[in-house]
């Protein structure tokens, strides 16, 4: 390309929106570039090899997890996507996996680009359900492993942590730290919330019942829904879309929350009274999928190679903190911002890893014991 | 002697809504109900399942408790507002039958969730009881039994309001004096010719919403948090969570002859049939 290292981010810097135009021209000529070249600068930058593949027509039907998070991926990928190539983008849905295996099953695949977690692209994946990931237009090279697979790239890294309510628990007192701290109901009396999924609850059940992070996997299922079942009169809500996290701690409803951290740090970050910590949380990886027979195949695999650029991740991260695929993507951030990822080197020291692959071969038994345990 | 028309011929307007419904309706609900009957090691494989865990007798009984309690609250609730409605001059009727009608057009999402934020620890209700010291805490008014409560006969009420108000409007008040006239007071009208002339109306709604309740998903849902569980979602989870659909069309015709032996108990001790007036 001809232009150097630090010619690129100040273009990239420029490029995000992060420095105007005339700081831009101005540290372009520092920099030793032409006056004249700098008008095209900005036009070679997007026009590299990957970049040139993108133009297209029509749309695509991406389906994610709604709320403040589909807004922080709208600004950072979806708008600038459209803007750059002119396929429309439509953000619909909540992704469930049994919508689309009806859909794929019926031929009438709603969705072309769908958020997926880790052990629901497995299980689709290995059932046939997905197109593979066209890596002949998609640049793999700067992705950190585990964030990349056959069916697609990553799309975020998120995690759940403990969280609560700074009114009730405020940092002059005690607050809670573990899990065993949560399900505690003499140190923290006070209301609580789960999240009605068995994911991650069995591992945060038996990490309270004393099994050492590192010995979690394979699941002793049974030891922790007895830990569950006698503390379930404990839980005063179990909900149901992540979605209802900031409802309940912002309307005060519970205390403790076992929630996404991703929702928890938004919410500590936009002033609420809420604090959580990374103690003993869990962190996965979601992976962007597209189901076979999608009807805008090519315009999400456009989408998905668009995924990889580290300007753009890096501005998601800023937007809504979760870690991001590609590495470069976090030298591109303010420090501040890298700290409120689960994925930072000093969080992630304190979490585990779902094992999304024994997910995948035993969610189907246990959901079931979960909907027993849950209804009864 | 009148001439009765030929049974067949009198069906034939039926006809295209026949067809309709067989294709639509008929038909796909068969196939989702036999799916109940496969995938299994025998036949009735799924059904053995349900039966094992404890879990759907649980299911199954705290829906039909709660179908009762709401079904029972509507018509103590509904039966003053009906009352009032068909003894109520003409323009001030319409008036109050619009303002019952009104809520049907608001979905009963958007009505269930806006129970959820009246009703929270720091929603209008509690912060009106706490003003008014009637509470020292706030009270759980939601995510639990008595939110569900609360929604379900919000959103089954108008339904109670109106099957009573039908066979009301149709006694005639000419009873009601004359009743005055032997020497009755105003109670006594009520309680000995009014109220039996009113059963049937009271008999119609509450079958209709005992069985409309039954099917009820959205409203626990969302204002149960969780802890209370109907048949609808469970029938939910085993489609989405457990990707059991044979499972799930097993427990929907377990509700759906369950609803049936209720009908037919009901027909058999109130003998609704007399009660209509069919011969």
């Amino acid at each position: 390309m001809g232009t150097d290292r630090r010619v690129d981010e100040v273009i990239e810097q420029y490029y995000l929106g992060t420095i105007g135009r005339r700081e831009f021209v101005r540290r372009a000529l520092l920099l030793g570039v032409s006056a004249a070249a700098i008008p095209g600068l900005v036009v070679e930058f997007l026009s590299g090899p990957a970049r040139a593949q993108t133009k297209g027509t029509g749309e695509v039907v991406v389906c994610t997890w709604g709320g403040s998070y589909a807004d922080a991926q709208k600004k950072a990928f979806f708008d600038p996507f459209e803007q750059e190539t002119g396929i429309r983008v439509r953000v619909t849905g909540i992704p469930d996996v049994a919508k689309i295996r009806a859909m794929v099953s019926t031929n009438n695949v709603e969705w072309d680009f769908v958020d997926a977690e880790g052990e629901m692209m497995i299980a689709l994946g290995h059932d046939g359900l997905l197109e593979r990931a066209d890596y002949s237009i998609i640049d793999r090279k700067d992705l950190i492993p585990g964030t990349w697979s056959e069916w697609g790239v990553g799309s975020v890294a998120y995690g759940y942590a403990l969280g609560w309510s700074t009114k009730v628990y405020p940092p002059t007192g005690r607050q809670p730290r573990t899990w065993a701290d949560f399900f505690n109901a003499k140190r923290f009396p006070g209301r609580r919330a789960m999240y009605n999924e068995p994911i991650p609850a069995l591992e945060f059940a038996l990490l309270a019942d004393g099994v050492p992070k590192n010995k979690l996997y394979p699941l002793d299922v049974t030891r922790a829904f007895n830990y569950l079942k006698a503390h379930k009169a404990m839980v005063d809500v179990w909900y149901k879309q992540t979605t209802q996290i900031p409802t309940l701690m912002r309307g005060q409803e519970v205390d403790l929350i076992e929630g996404t951290s991703g929702r928890l740090s938004d919410l500590k970050q936009s002033g609420a009274p809420v604090d959580f910590t990374w103690n003993q949380g869990a962190w996965l990886q979601s992976y962007w999928i597209v189901p076979k027979g999608a009807k805008n195949r090519e315009n999400a695999m456009k989408l998905m190679a668009y995924y990889t650029r580290p300007q753009n991740e890096a501005k998601f991260a800023s937007l809504f903190a979760s870690g991001v695929p590609n590495a470069k993507a976090y030298g591109l951030m303010p420090k501040a911002a890298a700290a409120l990822l689960p994925t930072a080197p000093q969080n992630v020291v304190h979490q585990f890893q779902v094992d999304s692959a024994w997910w995948a071969a035993n969610l189907a038994a246990v959901t079931k014991q979960w909907l027993a345990f849950v209804g009864s | 002697m009148s001439v009765r028309p030929p049974l067949l011929r009198g069906l034939v307007p039926l006809v295209p809504l026949l067809l309709f419904l067989t294709v639509f309706f008929i038909y796909p609900v068969s196939r989702m109900l036999l799916l109940g009957f496969s995938g299994g090691a025998s036949a009735f494989a799924r059904y053995h399942e349900l039966w094992a865990t404890g879990l759907y007798r649980h299911v199954l009984a705290e829906t039909f408790r709660i179908s009762v309690t709401v079904t029972v609250a509507c018509l103590l609730l509904g039966y003053p507002v009906a009352y009032t409605l068909a003894t109520a001059p003409p323009r001030r009727a319409n008036l109050l039958l619009i303002l019952v009608i009104t809520p049907f057009w608001i979905s009963v999402l958007a009505r269930s969730f806006t129970w959820m934020v009246l009703l929270q620890r720091a929603g209008v209700v509690n912060q009106l009881l706490l003003a008014l010291h009637v509470v020292r805490a706030p009270v759980p008014l939601v995510y639990n039994l008595l939110g569900v409560y609360i929604g379900m006969v919000h959103i089954l009420l108008p339904f109670m309001i109106l099957s009573l108000y039908a066979v009301m409007r149709g006694i005639d008040p000419s009873l009601l004096r004359a009743a005055g006239n032997l020497g009755a007071s105003e109670w006594q009208a009520f309680r000995r010719v009014f109220f039996p002339l009113s059963l049937p109306g009271v008999a119609a709604g509450s079958l209709m919403l005992f069985v409309v309740g039954l099917g009820f998903f959205i409203t626990p849902a969302l204002l149960g948090g969780g802890k209370v569980t109907t048949v609808a979602m469970l029938i939910e989870a085993y489609i989405h969570q457990a990707f059991d659909w044979g499972l799930a069309s097993a427990l929907a015709l377990v509700l759906l002859v369950a609803t049936v032996l209720v009908f037919v108990a009901y027909n058999r001790v109130l003998n609704l049939d007399r009660m209509f007036g069919i011969r």
